[in-house]
């Protein structure tokens, strides 16, 4: 604890000021509707890099009037969060590989020989994730899911450090067109390939943003220049390209078949 | 071939691609700010820019692949040490990345190719 002091406008004179050290905020991870339950872990065993999408994802979850559900993210929790909601969709956010997906702290969520599958049937599943797509998605889908979206490859974002994660439009836009999906679901949008190619048009349109505005933007009080601004666009080319909506019989992008 | 056809297509150009490498002639690297001049200017290397421009026949796989590595070197030596990349569970640094680029790991290869469909949006505006 340390004392301050300084001169109160209009006041006394003199106030003395006791101040505390910063304390965190307790973890709000897990939210929820009766549409909707999004897991956002935000700690991956020191590695640092869940931090800056978990903020993003907070504001939605927060701006379409969900509740705190769990505060940690941990398989537990949102097992239970799930059974207890039954809800529409599934949007989770964490790291993942070709056969799996983790939570808080890297703890498996999903994985391909069956882990939590028994959730899904009959829900939209999406996970802001790398790689799921290639090979958990399609096993999602024979789970019975009635959607899956994922990226096929790794999920790319460009940040500045020394900012905090939602302190920059630079920070949160490799995060947006992911979210648009989200957004038309809970528009009430049905058409999955309506929700793909609005979430591809959010990525394009961002790019276009930073085309022409680069230099409107700031990071921690310094413009963002031109190399930022082309990072960012590459990312953001690689994150469009790489997303996956699979569901039964089908995907977006439509697979291509060469006849024999 | 028209002028016009030139001042055309560099005004489709974004403002941020504008001084970057984007078109490539005998191994030579041309921003739309240079091809612009060229063009204006009247000189050889214009008319054959021009040409290349009009005719859409921009550049081999090759070129674009040793054109996308040129112009994510330069950002990457150019970008402030506190812009950062997650990958993953990993976080670099423009020069870690660099270091990916040169080594040809996967992640470095993912970004060369997601540099390789920048280059070929912008040049099919």
């Amino acid at each position: 604890m340390g004392i301050a002091t300084g001169s109160l406008v209009g006041g006394v004179g003199l106030a003395i000021i006791l101040t505390r050290p910063a304390v965190a905020a307790p973890p709000a991870q897990v939210w929820a509707t009766p549409e909707v339950v999004i897991a956002i872990p935000e700690h991956d065993l020191g590695y640092g890099s869940l931090m800056w999408g978990a903020c993003v994802l907070r504001q939605f979850a927060e701006g379409i009037g969900s509740v705190l559900s769990a505060e940690l993210a941990t398989p537990e929790s949102v097992r239970e969060a799930i059974l207890e909601v039954n809800p529409k969709r599934f949007y989770a956010y964490g790291h993942g590989e070709e056969e799996g997906f983790t939570l808080e702290e890297v703890e498996w969520f999903f994985d391909s020989a069956g882990l939590n599958l028994d959730l899904v049937s009959g829900h939209h599943i999406h996970l802001l994730s790398c790689l799921t797509a290639v090979n958990l998605g399609h096993k999602i889908i024979d789970a019975g899911a009635a959607s899956f979206f994922g990226y096929s490859q790794e999920f790319l974002s460009w940040h500045c450090d020394r900012t905090a994660p939602c302190g920059s439009r630079f920070n949160e836009a490799s995060f947006y067109g992911d979210i648009r999906i989200e957004e038309e679901f809970q528009k009430g949008e049905t058409s999955l390939e309506a929700i793909f190619c609005s979430a591809i048009l959010q990525f394009d349109q961002e790019i276009t943003y930073w085309e022409e505005h680069f230099d409107e933007e700031a990071c921690n009080g310094m413009a963002i220049d031109e190399f930022a601004a082309q990072a960012l666009i590459s990312g953001l080319i690689h994150n469009r390209d790489a997303l996956r909506c699979y569901f039964p019989g089908g995907q977006f992008p439509a697979e291509v078949v060469i006849e024999a | 071939m028209s002028r016009e056809f030139i001042e055309s297509w560099y005004a489709r150009m974004p403002r941020l691609e504008r001084a970057q490498a984007l078109v490539t002639l005998d191994s030579v690297a041309y921003t739309p700010d240079q091809v612009l001049a060229e063009v204006l200017g009247g000189t050889p290397t214009g008319a054959r820019l021009q040409a290349m421009i009009e005719g859409r026949s921009f550049t081999t796989a090759e070129d674009k692949y040793a054109l996308a590595i040129a112009r994510l070197k330069e950002r990457l030596a150019r970008m402030a040490p506190g812009t950062k990349v997650t990958v993953g569970t990993r976080t670099l640094t423009p020069a870690e990345l660099r270091r990916e680029i040169d080594q040809g790991t996967r992640v470095g290869r993912m970004f060369i190719e997601a540099e390789v469909k920048r280059v070929e949006e912008v040049l099919a505006r």
